[in-house]
């Protein structure tokens, strides 16, 4: 007798546990798929606001600029480099960083100046988009500088507002000017929004009199494909005795937390399943207890113990298959949406932070291939398992005993 | 001298010197520090020196003219070199202004900026309005005591502050020539007793009429090779009109 009809026959015979076997497997799938989804898309945006916002994929800096930094500590010959690095497949912006004093008359604030060419500087980050008031710094504006969004509040500025700068030139005079501001950011990350302020290169060198080099070196791959590794290696070739570090190095926490975002997902899914496994596994229980006569009478009838494990497990696995079709279907459609219809948590909140990295409270969810088999392949494995024992007990059956009734299951 | 740094000295400088007939070497040793103390202090004075500053990265010299009126005001501005002709500092009590000439504002200078290098030199903002006298903070003991063969001795006086005094060093050591309370040789500690600076006295000059040296070196422990050296060119003692009025935020900018 052929075996998958067998199982089809044997599914139809009660059709209420079989439907509600399958809308397990179907809603667990579907869920499973917009909540991966909604994980990938904060993982995502996570990514994206630590190297798109001003971090870019790596960095090139001086040696020990760590322990070192200081305004003397420059890479020399950084535009050069950078062109260098452009031909390497990286786009790359030379940046100047010292921190200085913001004084207004009645307030003033230690601030981080990073002074960049703005042209350069959108390829590599998306800094300019960060604006929420007035505008980013442009080269035809020397005066006009861009503050963080919590030292503006500080030191109570807006766009149109002067500030005075203050700090050490090279020389070693005290270096001074007035500025306009030129924009506020939105939140980017800690540091940036209590202390950052944006100007361009060439202020930044009148300022201080820094006539060459660069502090640093943000690079952002030109294709997305190329590794992150690859990049790294090709960038230190260009730039030989210089600290080159991915984003990951760089902010090894935030890493950390991206990568355990599979692990967390990999618990929801075990979590999830093992549920759906135990109402399955109860459901095939069942309905081996159910005909465990017929089967008594089947292996009297010379029918091998392998073959009806098959017969079980094909059964499952029917009903899986029922089930995660429609499942992925509901899962991917939801999961669509997501990318569209962000969930809106400000309800909860204004402005939501990670690892000191700032997000907008708009969640946005991210659909892609894992996304999507993941929950499939882990659902077709659990439900093999949790089909596994009642089918060795089916294929256990004394035909005498059950055929007789006389003995339990 | 003997404030807690150099600059402090310049600036409140030079004048009342003491008598210095009633204080010689057998004085007790609060005698001798309050008569130190005061050699830097007194009614007013005004005058011209050069900074000079050298780092790893560069070294620079600054023409700076000053007006002090004992111990709580003084005004220097920077007379050379041109790129920074004008820039000014006042110092009222515990109030510290600066005057940028090219962005035009006086700028007070708050808690954040106090530990900033003035004028690119090796003294903060802080040692500006640092003010301790050693003969009330300190507690003297005489080291040793030299003839140096020309009639003068050579006094080193440790110093260990009050518990309660305000002051950041762990302790002082201090050479003083006699008669004339002259400084020779000041060295800070930190609270860990490791030495933090020195400040060296040489060039003793006779400014009209009073012997005081007119050259300052301030060396940094931790950076070998740096120098913060202040001279003085010229000092008038007590010119006219030189009050309380006179410190103001208007004169800052002129």
């Amino acid at each position: 007798m052929n075996l998958v009809s067998f199982a089809f026959r044997n599914l139809g015979r009660n059709r209420r546990r079989t439907v509600i076997s399958i809308l397990g497997a179907t809603l667990s799938t579907a869920l499973m798929v917009v909540y991966g989804a909604l994980m990938e898309g904060m993982m995502d945006t996570m990514r994206d606001n630590i190297t798109r916002a001003q971090l870019g994929d790596l960095q090139i800096h001086p040696p020990d600029y760590r322990d070192k930094a200081g305004l003397y500590l420059t890479i020399p010959d950084a535009a050069a480099m950078v062109n260098r690095l452009e031909e390497k497949g990286l786009y790359g912006s030379a940046r100047l960083k010292d921190w200085m004093l913001g004084a207004t008359r009645d307030n003033s604030a230690g601030i981080r100046v990073t002074g960049i060419d703005p042209v350069k500087e959108s390829r590599v980050t998306d800094m300019h988009t960060y604006i929420a008031r007035g505008k980013w710094i442009a080269t035809e504006d020397p005066r006009g500088v861009v503050l963080g969004t919590k030292v503006a509040k500080n030191l109570g500025l807006s766009p149109g507002d002067e500030l005075i700068i203050l700090g050490q030139a090279a020389d070693g005079s005290m270096a001074n000017d007035i500025y306009r501001i030129r924009g506020v950011l939105k939140p980017v990350d800690a540091i940036t929004d209590r202390s950052g302020l944006w100007m361009t290169r060439q202020a930044f060198r009148d300022l201080l009199l820094l006539e060459h080099g660069a502090h640093e070196i943000a690079l952002r791959r030109v294709s997305e494909e190329d590794p992150l590794t690859a990049a790294v290696q090709r960038a230190a070739q260009v730039a030989p005795g210089q600290e080159v570090e991915s984003w990951r190095q760089m902010s090894p926490a935030i890493a950390d937390l991206l990568d355990m975002s599979g692990i967390s997902l990999g618990i929801m899914f075990f979590i999830t399943y093992t549920a759906l496994g135990l109402l399955l596994l109860n459901s095939g229980l069942m309905s081996v207890y159910e005909r465990q006569r017929e089967l008594g009478i089947l292996k009297a009838l010379g029918m091998r113990p392998p073959s009806i494990v098959v017969l079980i497990l094909l059964e499952s696995l029917l009903q899986t298959l029922a089930g995660v079709v429609p499942g992925v279907l509901l899962g991917v459609g939801g999961a669509w949406l997501t990318e569209y219809y962000p969930l809106d948590l400000t309800m909860f909140t204004d402005q939501l932070a990670f690892g000191g990295v700032s997000m907008s409270p708009e969640w946005y969810g991210r659909l892609t291939g894992d996304v999507i088999m993941q929950p499939a392949i882990f659902l077709f494995v659990i439900i093999m398992f949790s089909g596994l024992y009642p089918a060795i007990k089916a294929a256990r059956v004394n035909p005498v005993e059950s055929i007789s009734g006389t003995h339990g299951f | 001298m003997i404030k807690s740094a150099a600059l402090v000295i310049l600036l409140t400088a030079l004048t009342g010197l003491p008598d210095q007939a009633t204080a010689g070497p057998s004085g007790n040793l609060q005698e001798i520090l309050k008569g130190m103390d005061d050699l830097w202090r007194g009614r007013s004075s005004s005058g011209r020196s050069t900074l000079e500053v050298k780092t790893g990265h560069y070294r620079r010299t600054m023409t700076m003219d000053y007006w002090s009126l004992g111990e709580d005001y003084f005004l220097v501005r920077i007379a050379a070199p041109k790129r920074e002709r004008g820039t000014a500092t006042l110092k009222r009590g515990d109030e510290i202004y600066n005057y940028l000439p090219k962005a035009g504002r006086v700028i007070k200078i708050g808690a954040a900026m106090m530990g900033g290098s003035w004028m690119g030199s090796h003294l903060t903002n802080d040692d500006l309005v640092q003010s301790s006298r050693l003969a009330d903070d300190y507690t003297a003991t005489l080291v040793s005591d030299k003839p140096d063969g020309k009639g003068n001795r050579t006094l080193e006086i440790s110093l260990v502050p009050h518990k309660d005094a305000a002051v950041v060093w762990g302790k002082q050591l201090v050479q003083i020539r006699m008669p004339g309370y002259i400084p020779l040789l000041q060295k800070f500690f930190d609270e860990d007793l490791q030495p933090a600076r020195e400040i060296r006295f040489a060039n003793i000059r006779d400014f009209s009429g009073r012997k005081i040296p007119a050259t300052m070196t301030v060396l940094p422990a931790n950076k070998p090779g740096e120098f913060t050296r202040f001279t003085y060119e010229q000092i008038r003692f007590d010119p006219p009109d030189l009050n309380d009025g006179f410190f103001s935020l208007k004169r800052l900018k002129q």
